[in-house]
């Protein structure tokens, strides 16, 4: 075998396990745009004193439960694990138990919790761009991060929730979609 | 200079240079369809590289099927890392 033809060899293989990693662009979009939206209902709701705070664990149960068919779908179908895919597997079970912390502590303690969650969603999002090389992701987690101060030093009361929607949406839902769009043409 | 007799061949260099890159494992379809080899052959060069601990083989069911599972071992990743350094002396890179 010819040298040339050994080194073009481990490049191509290196190219094909890069094209291995597991799509989660569904869940950016899927996660930013139900938060978006119900964000966008409790404005709407706040400014016209309705409470409706039910829209939160009903949205939570809905996105769960679509996160987890799709889930189970795709690992059908799965033929390799990456480490990329197991680290950020990692990462995203941390975030699901210190959310749900999150969002106990700050009901029972009367706090918001949009900033609390924008800001552990930021790094939730920015590790996982970071560990796959993607910047949009990453940048997402800044945005993130940026709503996190907003909603927690800057803005008060009923503009939280649009301040938050926006966050979902820059943080999200726009990576997510150039996420999407790189894994269609990867395929 | 010696190169790896092992890996100097086509499908057993990719198989390892393919699971030496970010793959936790790959199952067998996966490698089939990544190396583009035939059932045949790809068996026979999974067991000679099992057989030299380059890579581990576990056979289990997922969804009552039965999936074979390829990892790189630690012996797998040196004896590619050597290789490549070869090849590199060889080409003076």
């Amino acid at each position: 075998m010819q040298t040339e033809k050994q080194l073009e060899i481990i490049e191509a293989m290196v190219q094909a396990s890069r094209k291995s990693q597991q799509r989660n662009s569904f869940y950016y979009i899927l996660w930013g745009i139900i938060m978006a939206t119900v964000s966008i209902v409790e404005y709407y709701c706040a400014s016209n004193n309705i409470i409706f705070w039910q829209i939160w664990p009903i949205s939570g149960t809905l996105g769960g439960v679509i996160s987890g068919i799709y889930g189970y779908r795709e690992g059908k179908k799965s033929e390799v694990n990456t480490t990329t895919d197991l680290v950020s597997s990692y990462i995203w079970s941390s975030f699901m138990i210190t959310l749900a912390f999150v969002i106990t502590f700050t009901v029972v303690n009367h706090i918001h919790p949009h900033a609390l969650v924008l800001a552990l969603a930021g790094l939730a999002t920015f590790a996982s761009g970071g560990i796959s090389r993607f910047k949009p992701l990453m940048l997402g987690g800044i945005a993130l991060w940026i709503g996190a101060i907003i909603c927690g030093f800057v803005v008060t009361d009923v503009n939280i929730s649009i301040i938050y929607a926006i966050s979902l949406v820059l943080g999200y839902v726009i990576p997510g979609l150039i996420l999407r769009k790189k894994e269609i043409n990867e395929a | 200079m010696k190169l790896d007799t092992l890996l100097h061949q086509e499908l057993r260099l990719a198989i390892v240079s393919f699971l030496a890159n970010d793959i936790e494992w790959a199952s067998f379809n996966a490698l089939i369809e990544v190396t583009e080899s035939t059932k045949g052959n790809l068996s026979v060069q999974l067991k000679k590289l099992e057989a030299a601990d380059y890579i581990k083989i576990k056979k289990r069911f997922k969804n009552n099927y039965p999936l074979t599972e390829c990892r790189l071992t630690e012996t797998g990743k040196e004896a590619l890392q050597n290789y490549i350094q070869e090849l590199r002396k060889m080409l003076n890179i």
